[in-house]
């Protein structure tokens, strides 16, 4: 994400002006000096990691002010969905309550579904291709992947973001990562 | 009981004068102590300047234009380079107090590795 998503100069503005950004390690004791735990990868390789790629190795967490969780997504997303996710964030957080924010959440979970149905009914020959040969394939099924992360993630909204946190780092302790 | 009110009020001052936005003055002066013969002097006016936001990179980039000071601009350059990146803080707890603070919506990417290792 650092070289495809946050080098988008006007999305890594936006976030520096709309949030506090918080980076949270949750392997620190994998973690070599230097920093670097994943390897660096070619601008091939990039260009082929699959949106929504990366599952709970990577979850983006959206905290009101007093530190409680109100939206959470996971996976990798370039810089235009990753925009939209954080626009939902921002309304999530800034919501008056939990409740509200979970059903902020809920209705951007089934209009991400209508999104995915409406583009696979009006492309039937480009649904019937393998999805790696087909971007309009690749699409839906990172628009359904973004609506079952807001499943996956269900869990964690509500909850002190510092508790959910330390939990995905007890889950995280003693998986190993290429 | 008066000790702790005029403690509390200290705090407050300290703490509201913290929070007012820098002015032009003052960014002017961390500016030109980026070519200060002090080393501790140079470090802090690049800590000034990477906390500021980025509302201020305009500025930023005519003083490195005009700058003729070859550490200053590579300063400069360091400056604009790290507030054109997401300014992630890696300590939670100091990234939670400063939300609650300015009272903003706090963004945490939790994954295995620091922010500079990431690809």
């Amino acid at each position: 994400m650092r070289t495809v998503t946050f080098a988008d100069e006007n999305l890594s503005s936006w976030l520096n002006r709309t949030f506090v950004l918080a980076w949270y390690d949750v392997k620190p004791s994998d973690t070599p000096q230097n920093g670097a735990l994943q390897p660096a990868y070619s601008k091939e390789e990039i260009a082929a990691y699959p949106e929504g790629g990366g599952g709970d190795n990577i979850r983006t967490v959206f905290c009101s002010p007093d530190g409680t969780v109100r939206h959470a997504v996971q996976g990798w997303w370039p810089a235009e969905r990753f925009r939209e996710e954080c626009e939902r964030g921002l309304a999530c957080a800034t919501a008056k309550s939990v409740d509200a924010a979970k059903d902020l959440r809920a209705k951007g979970a089934e209009a991400l579904v209508k999104a995915a149905d409406a583009l696979a009914l009006a492309n039937p020959a480009e649904m019937r291709r393998p999805v790696r040969e087909s971007e309009i394939g690749r699409h839906v099924a990172a628009l359904r992947l973004r609506a079952n992360s807001y499943g996956r993630m269900d869990g964690a909204v509500g909850q002190e973001a510092a508790t959910v946190l330390e939990g995905w780092s007890e889950e995280l302790d003693g998986r190993e990562f290429k | 009981m008066r000790h702790l009110a005029t403690a509390l009020f200290l705090a407050y001052a300290a703490l509201a004068a913290s929070a007012d936005p820098p002015t032009r003055d003052q960014v002017r002066e961390w500016i030109a102590q980026l070519a200060d013969d002090d080393a501790a002097r140079r470090d802090a006016a690049q800590a000034r300047l990477m906390d500021l936001d980025d509302s201020w990179k305009p500025a930023l980039r005519e003083a490195l234009a005009a700058a003729t000071d070859a550490e200053a601009r590579a300063r400069l350059a360091n400056i604009l380079e790290s507030l054109s990146r997401p300014q992630w803080i890696a300590d939670f707890p100091a990234a939670l107090e400063k939300a609650r603070a300015a009272n903003k919506p706090l963004l945490v990417l939790a994954t295995p590795g620091a922010p500079d290792g990431f690809a």
